[in-house]
């Protein structure tokens, strides 16, 4: 029978009040809920009981001692990570505050977005001694959410929460989810976001293709997932766990997230590692990436270091990090350099980085060297290129063809002043 | 006033034109009235009367007043405004009161669509800057710019959106809004009239959801209604609303002397009484309206019939390059497009725009010199609406109202004071459809899990609950029924269309260049985007190339042909259950549920000008299934009859009983159907069907299950007074070759009232 034909039958039980406005109001008032019928079946998988004064959560800890490695990295390497951003004193947007404490935090959920969406297990990993200790907050089922988010202990002071796309989903979800619980539970103080899924964009742009967290983890930290089940089932498991009491499918979801925070840890060795270096050990294109990052953070002179390096060790291989490279030394007033680095651009670069490198050359030849000859012909050659090149985007093409053109006027005026000439207007 | 006169002399000069003075009917004239005034309230904080006598308002009109006074009081409101009466002071003055008085508090205004939203938050920007306070008011839709959310859910004080983006946008998110919700003192709800049907009965949810997130924060609103004139507008407001409304019917605002034209087209075939092309005669009207520089709007019922006068029109303009004075306007444009058209009205550049009833909306356009009406819209509401589009303000307008050979039209030109003096229809909601109701309480429990003793609105849902528990989409945890599946259910609603996913309509005539231009629902797609159907867009022509329906896409090329196209839906009914009977005359009405299958059989197409059918084709489809409501009529056949003359004389009759529907219950012609059948399968006899196009129903058959006498008394009257000889379109439809539908339909529906034939 077809859903219509279903909703049809009941028309006849639809039954309406004149509203007496039956008020739904918040509870503010704490019941503590009892616990799911199906406890028996989730301790027998595993999970250990915790209770508070608002219900019942479930939980899974493992402890990991110094020895412990997770692909290529040892758990404990952390500690010279942290120890490393320290020394460094960068203000970067991967640097821990070392005042707090650093949780590396991953949620699972029953759905993308909304307030219906539940978050259902909250993975944390921290250092503690010499190793380090993972716990697993499970939620028992909808009623218990305020004793599952009460037991993760995010609300008594802020911490640092290194994540993998976090900023974007697991934070507004646990906003979410503590508003909807506000009158409960004390409030969410608001704790600093470290998100290694920017940070792998940024570094390992050009490099790889894709930025899913399995991806990463092998191309990166030398670990390959073994009976991972799929994050996009945990929705249903969950469901059929809550619905059920089924738990060993559940206990499969608690592995994904536990491969997911331990490859935080060790992602974040990893990006540090290739941040903070002394020697070089990353590609040419990650490095002039971070070189780039630095750049755009107004961290010069590290930015510049790095790009130094490259360019000992790679020579023109990579004539993107000259183009960048170039941008610094004009920002020193290295003009001589800095044509030269663009020079590199102009021989060696495609595209749209060898029209703007042929752009930088014309401003610093007109404007410092005072060679408008060279720098005329310079906009004959990127007029050349851009009206050829169609890989260029069309009005990419059409604005500097303009920009070109304009210059190129400037310029005849400034090799025959007194000569008729087209208006730049 | 130079103005009044140029208009006075020139419907002297048509009046004179012998030609065009046959064929008008009646000329009436509606005289203006003065304004009543009140003094501004004592309690209107000081910024807002600097900021009205910026506009150089020293008093309100009488219904401003009244609505400051019920906000005072906490009181709910409904305020009929007609056309340019300054409706929106009677919303923005209490609300910027309020805010004045206390930072914290927030408004929400709904408006129909985004672009009603955009227009009115430059006049209430206009209204804040000269109070020279600093009150945040920000439109949240679809085009906002993510950067900017932020800022508009934490400190916007005067929210503006659209039911669609409150559907989808807010409610499910509302722990992002709790600012918002904690201090909502308003709910603004412009265009109340616009809310009917299905549409209306949507948004009627969407308004509950919209109530029981606030009782959750703790505030109780305000509800304020504005709208056109219909017959109920506080019934309609408190049952969309699910609240007590007082009502603001007075209106004291102003309006300048109205010139009425009733204008008939010549008979060209007297034996079926078919008069001359409606679209054509309008093509001549405005012609000389806009040689005469008159600035009009033209009216149009269709989509196909606003695309045919754009380019009978710019006919006009032909020999201009790049002449843009002529404009068509309609659903179905890009944003930007209509946007300038906005634009080119206001400033005058555009003198002639032709218009579906998109414009019948409060979209400022400034001020329209005439009106030319192609048909009667179907209701006396939009017909006063499009009307007001002349005139605004105190000077004289003109409006010429030109009928089509259909019943309703011809109905309007015999009885003028039907529609001018005469009370406007009802406009319904019907909140208690099932299938819409269910998808509402899906969508409720998302944003908030129901408890095992709440209440959804009026309704009593625990039942329906358990039911959607059974479907796996909640979980009872606790005493509350929790929402537990991946889905996003409001994304899964659209509050316009009865099928979810509109057509997309692709021009690929350079196939390098595809471009979108526009989009259409799925229902119309079936009879307008066919393969080989003539799609007109701007006055452009395009063929539909190739429709991709598992994809919804309609891929067309730009093409020059002298037709368009028409095309039939053939119905299959099943009745699924029979709720409600009773006997009329010996007959048998009832009333129950209905499955019906819609399938596209064939198109013709229809020459211009001459309208000839000048060829056919078949339209291959997949079938639509309906599950809805209907009331049907079984009846004996009448004795010595055969099964042709039963089957000619319930089609003519059929034809006869649809035209007449919307006299009772304010409906689009589409929004329900009467299908005859000469042995129903259910009664085993002759039976008409009036059916629901929405499923679930909305209404609309329930209240013609009453109404059958006088809808046969009124049809029959009808049929048996047309000045035609065997059958037209005005009466029963066009015959077939040289059968007599009249005299069949004309005997069958007398007998079917009982002998008792009325005449209104």
């Amino acid at each position: 029978m077809s859903y219509e034909q279903n909703l049809m039958k009941m028309k006849g039980m639809l039954k309406k009040t004149k509203a007496g406005s039956s008020t739904l109001k918040e509870t503010s008032k704490i019941v503590q809920a009892s616990s799911p019928s199906y406890e028996s079946q989730w301790l027998a998988a595993g999970l250990e009981k915790e209770t508070n004064h608002y219900g019942t959560v479930y939980k899974k800890v493992v402890d990991y001692d110094e020895s412990y490695t997770h692909g290529r990295y040892q758990l404990t390497e952390l500690t010279a990570t942290l120890q490393k951003w320290k020394s460094s004193g960068e203000r970067h947007p991967l640097a821990p505050d070392p005042d707090k404490r650093l949780l590396f935090f991953d949620t699972e959920t029953t759905g993308l977005k909304g307030t219906g969406t539940l978050i259902f297990l909250i993975g944390l990993i921290e250092q503690r001694g010499n190793g380090f200790r993972m716990t697993q907050y499970v939620l028992p089922g909808p009623a218990h959410e305020a004793a599952f988010l009460y037991a993760t202990g995010l609300w008594e002071k802020p911490v640092t929460l290194v994540m993998y796309n976090g900023k974007s989903f697991d934070v507004p979800q646990l906003d979410t989810r503590w508003t909807m619980n506000r009158n409960l539970l004390p409030p969410l103080p608001k704790h600093d976001q470290i998100d290694l899924l920017h940070g792998s964009r940024r570094i390992w742009k050009h490099e790889m293709a894709s930025f899913k967290l399995p991806a990463v983890e092998e191309e990166q930290l030398g670990f390959v997932r073994e009976d991972d089940m799929p994050g996009y089932l945990a929705p249903i498991i969950y469901q059929d766990a809550v619905k059920n009491g089924r738990a060993e499918m559940l206990m499969k979801i608690l592995l994904h997230n536990e491969y997911d925070i331990l490859s935080l840890v060790t992602l974040y060795i990893r990006s540090t590692e290739l941040l903070l270096q002394e020697e070089l050990s990353g590609t040419a294109i990650s490095q002039t990436n971070i070189a780039k990052w630095y750049a755009d953070l107004k961290s010069h002179s590290r930015a510049t270091a790095v790009l130094e390096q490259v360019i000992e060790e790679y020579g023109t291989q990579h004539p993107t990090t000259h183009f960048h490279f170039g941008f610094l030394l004009k920002r020193d007033g290295k003009y001589g350099e800095s044509l030269e680095a663009f020079g590199v651009c102009m021989t060696k670069s495609t595209g749209r980085e060898r029209i703007i490198a042929l752009e930088e050359m014309a401003k610093i030849l007109e404007h410092k060297n005072k060679d408008c000859t060279k720098a005329l012909q310079l906009c004959g050659v990127a007029k050349g290129l851009l009206a050829r090149d169609s890989s260029l985007s069309a009005s990419f093409s059409k604005r500097m063809i303009a920009e070109f053109t304009k210059r190129e006027m400037r310029l005849k005026r400034k090799i025959f002043p007194g000569q008729a000439q087209y208006s730049t207007k | 006033m130079a103005n009044n006169l140029n208009l006075q002399s020139f419907i002297d000069e048509l009046r004179q034109d012998p030609e065009f003075a046959k064929n008008v009917k009646h000329y009436k004239v509606t005289e203006g009235k003065d304004a009543i005034y009140a003094p501004f309230p004592e309690k209107l904080h000081p910024s807002l009367i600097t900021a009205l006598s910026h506009r150089g308002i020293h008093q309100l009109y009488s219904h401003q007043r009244r609505a400051f006074d019920f906000a005072q009081q906490k009181k709910s409101y409904t305020a009929v405004t007609p056309t340019a009466s300054g409706k929106s002071l009677c919303y923005h003055l209490p609300v910027l009161q309020s805010i004045l008085e206390n930072e914290a508090s927030r408004a929400l205004y709904l408006f129909p669509t985004k672009a009603l939203a955009q227009d009115q938050l430059a006049d209430l920007h206009e209204l804040i800057e000269a109070s020279g306070e600093t009150v945040l008011s920000y439109t949240y839709d679809g085009d906002t710019a993510p950067g900017l959310r932020t800022k508009v859910r934490k400190s916007g004080h005067i929210v503006l959106t659209n039911p669609d983006m409150l559907h989808s946008g807010i409610l499910p998110h509302h722990t992002k809004w709790v600012s918002l919700f904690e201090n909502l003192k308003y709910i603004v709800i412009d265009e109340l009239h616009t809310y009917k049907g299905v549409f209306g009965t949507h948004v009627a949810h969407v308004l509950r959801r919209l109530k029981r997130i606030c009782a959750y924060y703790g505030s109780n609103p305000v509800f304020i209604c504005t709208s056109a004139t219909i017959a109920n507008p506080q019934q309609l407001a408190e049952n969309l609303t699910n609240s007590s409304m007082e009502l603001i019917a007075d209106n004291g605002a102003p309006a300048g002397k109205k010139h009425f034209l009733f204008y008939n087209p010549p008979v060209v075939h007297e034996t079926f009484g078919i008069r001359r092309s409606a679209v054509l005669e309008v093509r001549d009207i405005a012609s000389r309206l806009y040689r005469e520089g008159v600035q009009t709007i033209i009216f149009a019922k269709s989509r196909v019939r606003v695309e045919m006068l754009v380019t009978y029109m710019k006919e006009l303009t032909k020999k201009k390059l790049m002449d843009e004075t002529i404009m068509g306007y309609r659903g179905g444009y890009l944003p930007s497009e209509r946007r300038k058209i906005e634009k080119g009205l206001r400033n005058g550049t555009i003198k002639t725009v032709v218009s579906t009833n998109a414009l019948e909306l409060g979209i400022d356009i400034g001020q329209l010199q005439a009106c030319v009406m192609t048909g009667y819209p179907g209701n006396i509401a939009s017909a006063l609406q499009q009307a007001g589009r002349a005139g605004r303000r105190q000077d004289d307008a003109l409006i010429i109202y030109v009928a089509q050979s259909m019943a309703l039209d011809q109905y309007i030109i015999e009885h003028p004071d039907y529609l001018l003096g005469g009370s406007p229809e009802e406009a319904h909601i019907h909140p208690d459809n099932i299938v819409i109701l269910m998808d509402h309480l899906r969508c409720a429990s998302f944003e908030l899990p129901f408890s095992v003793s709440d209440q959804y609105a009026e309704f009593d849902v625990q039942q329906l609950l358990e039911f959607l528990a059974s479907e796996g989409v909640l979980v009872l945890a606790g005493d509350h029924w929790h929402w537990m599946t991946e889905r996003f259910p409001a994304s899964e609603v659209s509050l316009r269309s009865a099928s979810q996913e509109n057509v997309v309509i692709i021009d690929k005539t350079r196939p390098k260049e595809t471009t979108v231009i526009g989009e259409m629902d799925r229902f119309s797609a079936m009879t307008l985007l066919h393969e080989e159907a003539i799609y007109l867009h701007q006055g452009t022509q395009y063929q539909v190339e190739m429709l991709d329906w598992e994809e919804k896409k309609a891929y067309v090329t730009e093409v020059d042909v002298d037709y368009f196209t028409d095309a039939n839906l053939a119905v299959e009914l099943k009745v699924i259950s029979e709720d409600k009977k009773q006997e009329l005359n010996s007959q048998t009405v009832a009333f129950g549920d209905l499955a019906v299958l819609a399938i596209p059989t064939i198109f013709k197409k229809i020459r211009f000008d001459s309208h000839d059918n000048i060829g056919s084709g078949p339209i291959h489809l997949p079938a639509e299934e309906l599950h809805t409501a209907s009331t049907w009529l079984a009846f004996d056949v009448p004795e010595g009859w055969t099964e042709a003359t039963l089957t000619d004389a319930m089609t003519g009759a059929a034809h006869a009983m649809q035209s007449f529907i919307p006299l009772f219950v304010q409906c689009d012609r589409t929004d329900i159907h009467v299908v005859p059948q000469v042995k129903a399968v259910h009664t085993g006899k002759p039976t008409f069907f009036i059916y629901d196009s929405y499923p679930g129903g909305i209404g609309l058959s329930e209240k013609m299950f009453d109404q059958w006498y006088s809808l046969l008394c009124q049809a029959a009257s009808h049929v048996s007074s047309c000045e035609c000889e065997g059958g037209c379109p005005i009466c029963t439809g066009p015959p077939e070759s040289d059968t007599n539908l009249k005299r069949g339909a004309s005997e069958l529906l007398k007998s079917l009232a009982g002998g008792d034939v009325h005449v209104l």
